[in-house]
């Protein structure tokens, strides 16, 4: 052991003179290995580690699926009354919760920030085994239908709103000007199960009564909402698939019943599907974390194969010096020793930076992976974590100490001392050095593929046009405090509060909408006259005449609204172009024909040309309905080169109506913007990752072909002095590497057909490589190839020939 | 009067290597005719090889002139010093310094592959035997450079650099790596070559081979100290 320290201590005095050599070792194998131990932490979290709550086996969340014809016609969205049934009648549960999350604001702060809000029923709290700093958590008095404003903050929300003041309790917080009595803050460590579609975490937590659905939602058995949920802890006497069918029953019945005599709900039955709380959590984040794992394992081994070969080069290097230590009678051991002693001292640096790289790694996906891959903020450096790099670390210094001593040929070495010709001794096989490089090559093939394959298709979906003009345009929506308004006063002020935006210098036109055609909410269906059976589920989209003046969709055919047929609320219809060919075959055949919407008929007036909407919640098929609204939703656009600051909006609202405030207030362009959030993250992770790859395996190639290129120097000096002119000898070393590049791209094939293959067969992946991305992935991999062969001949091929037969060994 | 083949005027050649710089050569200046066989001699390191690698366009000299067949080729481009290199002058070198991977036939016939076009493979698998032949190795064309005798590796490494027709035979110590026996076959068969016609040019600094020679340059430091013409060719 003694000893091992010494060679330890003389190893790292020794690197210390090879600066560069150890900087490429442990930057590549730092940055992978780091990376590499975030996705172990993600994956550990995902498949190994239990969840924190008590009896989490029992505990799952409910979901509603439609079922027509024996088929699954919907999933993920909820009955409000059916989850209230559930919740009052099922007798399956130890423990039942009902949660809805919404954006909400906070009026009580001067800034009136928008937060995230979960309404939960009592129980959620002895279900999410919720300890608390202060107070108590929800009871009987917090329950359905008590209407009792309390309030319950998590740590961070008593830090934001109360400055962590001891005396919280009993003071109020005013959400949407209704104040709410603090009655317990929630411990720090409480970890809200992210279990909705609503992924974003609550600060607040508000009694399930005030939840912000509409009050015919909450009646209506045919209004499927989403980011609402029931929870409950199984009896321990009974089997999710009981539960289930309870649920089932339940559920059913009760939209039967309510949907009496609807054509539409005629063939469909509301069942119950039951999820663990690990199966919601974590969702189909399995193959996802699993193939980050794969991904960055791939890197991790093209820096490994990489220092591989620098590794063997500097034994190559080092042959002498070992062969006088033969020479005095140093054993194979002895020699294995030594090389693990330096190798340790390398791995020890890149673990190092891999800490840091993870560290780093981890708070990245933190910020902005939250909503797409689950429970990031139970990541962190853990013990596990920390194992599996130490393993890592031991393994990969076994593995290059154990590669260098193989390569190492003792009898070799001490008839080295005796010829001092050159050639003899050591020196990494040739066949060596092909797998290295084919390795490198098909690593870096396949990883490219893949990401080229998200890449494509995310840069596809940014780039293509919308279809609407987003630009200079604005989306607002007003509350009106807790003034009560009649419903037909509320079009009145909507109508009044367009005129008083519309009379503001910068804006050229106001329309009043129900939604964004970017994120239009309602989902309805249509039929033709003639085909009543044959439902066309369609967004909707209701607004005044001066809808085109804003977004100046394309008309394809058709005119616009006229005021007088918002006035009327006319039975007249634009539809979107895809509508068009669903209904009459022909978008220009639709003009003046009809449809059915809510069992009245419309007349189409007009055809649009259809919005290439990233989102992928919406349809291509569009219905857009003049009429007036009884909400105070706006978009507007504002006159080209001008400003406009929301601060003008929301005064000009307040000057209109005191009580009155701006709630949501963004650009179109925002959020397009927010729409392709996801792809513009898949498109800069893919494009990080393809660039590292292409770095990683660019230094790796180049060190094993520019070692290949040093070995062959005084052969390729002979070349030249024959007569080889510089074309030849690039010529004659691609020619070498082509063996290389050849395996490393028929392996590359055969991987991706395989996982093309397994993909189709087994299904287990919700991405594919396409033709395209994989055979731009092996172009470039091969014209790198290519150009790195030719730039490892630098100093040979573009110098004298003098210079590669001189003899310096 | 012979026919000039070569003329060196002013050469020097200067190596920097890092901070230091080698004055290899200094200011040689020297002609070689049709059918001349000059030795070249001097203490190692005294520029032999140099001046070699000067004539045969492994590199161009630092200053000075240098004429192939009253040809300017002090300042080629690398390609087309290759191609000289390829069409007139044969390289034998101290180490034979024959491709392992290549059969013998197929190391002679290298040159050709390396000409512009390429001579066909049947063509130049038919010179390369000839020329094989001429070195008296016409029954070991498929053997591998390793499967022969040091000296027969040499004779080998002849043929090649005879192949192209050169106009000039460069020799770099040809006996250096071989037992005196096989030297005197190799030098035998340098001077049958010489009498056939080939121009040779050889360093070496056996005496006894340099006295071979028509004509012997004596290196110091990088300058030609000493020039003397042999008795032998005066007979
Ligand atoms: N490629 C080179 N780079 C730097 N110095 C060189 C190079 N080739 C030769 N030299 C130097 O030039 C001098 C002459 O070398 P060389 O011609 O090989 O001598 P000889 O062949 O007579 O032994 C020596 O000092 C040698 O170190
Ligand atoms: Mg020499």
């Amino acid at each position: 052991m003694n000893y091992f320290l010494h060679e330890l201590k003389s190893s790292f005095f020794s690197l210390l003179k090879v600066p560069a050599f150890c900087f490429t070792i442990i930057l590549t194998l730092g940055i992978t290995l780091g990376a590499l131990v975030t996705a172990f932490n993600l994956n550990y979290l995902v498949f190994v580690k239990p969840l924190v709550y008590n009896d989490h086996e029992r505990l799952v969340v409910a979901n509603h699926i439609r079922v027509k014809n024996h088929e699954v016609d919907s999933e993920g969205f909820q009955s409000y009354p059916s989850l209230v049934e559930w919740y009052k009648k099922s007798n399956s549960f130890d423990e039942k919760a009902l949660i809805s999350s919404d954006v909400t604001q906070i009026t009580s702060i001067s800034s009136m920030p928008r937060i995230n809000a979960s309404y939960v029923t009592p129980s959620y709290f002895n279900i999410t085994t919720a300890s608390m700093q202060f107070g108590r958590a929800f009871n009987e008095s917090e329950g359905v239908n008590q209407y009792k404003p309390s309030v319950i903050l998590t740590d961070k929300a008593w830090q934001t709103f109360f400055n962590r003041e001891h005396d919280v309790l009993g003071k109020t917080l005013a959400v949407e000007d209704i104040q709410f009595v603090v009655v317990g803050v929630l411990s720090a460590d409480f970890q809200q199960p992210q279990l909705t579609d609503f992924r974003s975490e609550s600060l607040i937590y508000l009694p399930w009564d005030y939840n912000t659905i509409r009050e015919e939602s909450r009646t209506s058995w045919d209004d499927f909402l989403p980011h609402i949920q029931f929870v409950g802890k199984l009896k321990s006497s009974l089997k999710q698939q009981q539960a289930q069918h309870e649920l089932t029953s339940l559920s059913d019945s009760g939209f039967r019943r309510n949907t009496q005599g609807s054509e539409y709900w005629k063939d469909v039955s509301l069942q119950a599907r039951l999820l663990t709380f690990e199966q919601a959590i974590i969702g189909d984040s399995e193959t996802t974390s699993a193939l980050f794992f794969a991904g960055v394992l791939a890197l991790l081994l093209i820096a490994v194969a990489n220092a591989t070969n620098l590794f063997l080069s500097r034994i190559v290097e080092k042959r002498r010096q070992l062969a006088i230590q033969a020479a005095l009678g140093a054993q194979k051991q002895h020699i294995f020793r030594a090389m693990l002693a330096e190798s340790m001292c390398l791995t020890a640096g890149a673990l190092l930076l891999a800490i840091a790289v993870a560290c780093c790694g981890i708070y990245l996906l933190q910020q902005n992976a939250a909503g797409q891959l689950p429970r990031l903020d139970e990541m962190s450096l853990n013990l596990p974590s920390t194992i599996f790099m130490l393993i890592c670390g031991i393994t990969l210094s076994f593995i290059f100490a154990g590669t260098a001593s193989l390569a190492v040929d003792y009898r070799g070495l001490s008839s080295m001392l005796q010829s001092s010709g050159k050639g003899s001794g050591l020196q990494i096989s040739s066949r060596l050095r092909v797998a290295l490089a084919a390795s490198q090559i098909t690593l870096a093939i396949v990883l490219l593929a893949a990401n080229f394959s998200l890449m494509f298709v995310a840069s596809a979906k940014i780039s293509q046009p919308l279809g609407i003009n987003t630009e200079d345009t604005y989306y607002f929506t007003v509350t009106t405090g807790n003034k009560d308004l009649t419903d037909l006063s509320i079009s009145q002020q909507a109508k009044e509060l367009k005129k008083a935006i519309e009379a503001m210098p910068e804006v050229e036109a106001v329309s009043i909408i129900s939604a964004t055609p970017l994120s239009p909410r309602m989902t309805r269906s249509v039929t033709h006259p003639d085909r009543p059976r044959d439902f066309v589920r369609t967004n909707v989209v209701i607004s005044d005449s001066a809808l085109q003046q804003v977004f100046s969709q394309k008309i394809i055919a058709g005119r616009q609204f006229t005021e007088m047929e918002v006035r009327n609320n006319d039975k007249v219809v634009m539809i979107s172009q895809t509508l068009a060919k669903v209904l009459y075959e022909d978008e220009l055949s639709a003009i003046n024909k009809s449809l059915i919407y809510n069992g009245v008929t419309y007349k189409i007036t007009t055809v649009l040309a259809d919005i290439n909407n990233p989102s992928s919640n919406s349809f291509e098929e569009v219905l857009y309905i003049p009429s007036e609204l009884e909400k105070l939703t706006f978009v507007f656009k504002k006159k080209e080169g001008v400003q406009i600051s929301k601060q003008s909006i929301i005064n000009r609202v307040r000057d209109y109506d005191s009580k009155f405030r701006v709630f949501l207030y963004y650009s179109m362009d925002d959020l397009h913007y927010r729409i392709l959030k996801r792809d513009v993250a898949t498109a800069i992770i893919t494009i990080s990752i393809s660039m590292l790859t292409l770095l990683l395996a660019s230094i790796g190639l180049y060190g094993i072909l520019s070692y290949n290129v040093k070995m062959r120097q005084y052969e390729l000096g002979v070349r030249m002095a024959i007569g080889a002119n510089p074309f030849h000898i690039v010529k004659d070393v691609l020619k070498d590497n082509s063996k290389a590049i050849y395996w490393g791209g028929s392996v590359s094939v055969i991987l991706i057909s395989l996982f093309e293959g397994l993909r189709k067969e087994l299904d287990f992946v919700n991405f594919n490589i396409d033709f395209l991305p994989a055979f731009t992935a092996m172009l470039i991999t091969l014209l790198l190839s290519v150009f790195i062969s030719i730039i490892s001949l630098n100093g040979v091929a573009n110098r004298s020939p003098i210079y590669s037969l001189r003899n310096d060994d | 009067m012979e026919k000039l083949k070569i003329k060196m005027k002013n050469i020097s050649k200067i190596f920097y290597t890092g901070e230091m710089e080698t004055h290899a050569l200094k200011d040689i200046s020297f002609d070689i005719y049709e059918g001349d066989y000059i030795s070249i001699s001097g203490p190692s390191g005294c520029g032999k090889s140099t001046l070699l690698s000067l004539l045969g366009l492994l590199a161009p000299p630092s200053s000075g002139q240098y004429l192939i067949e009253n040809e300017d080729v002090s300042n080629l481009t690398l390609t087309e010093a290759a191609t000289i290199r390829n069409r007139k002058i044969g390289f034998v070198f101290q180490q034979f310094n024959l491709i392992d991977e290549l059969s013998v036939v197929d190391n002679v016939a290298l040159p050709l592959k390396y000409q512009t076009p390429p001579v066909p493979l049947n063509e130049a698998r038919d010179r390369a035997i000839k020329c094989l032949n001429r070195v008296d190795l016409g029954h070991r064309v498929d053997h591998k450079p390793n499967q022969l005798s040091g000296g027969q590796q040499q004779r080998v490494a002849i043929a090649r650099a005879l192949i192209a027709d050169p106009a000039i035979l460069l020799v770099d110590e040809p006996t250096g790596n071989l037992d005196s026996k096989n030297g005197d076959v190799v030098m035998d068969m340098l001077e049958q070559l010489n009498k056939d016609g080939t121009t040779i040019c050889m360093v070496t600094h056996d005496a006894r081979y340099a006295d071979m020679a028509h004509r012997q340059l004596h290196l110091l430091d990088g300058e030609i100290v000493e020039q003397k013409q042999n008795v032998m060719e005066a007979v």
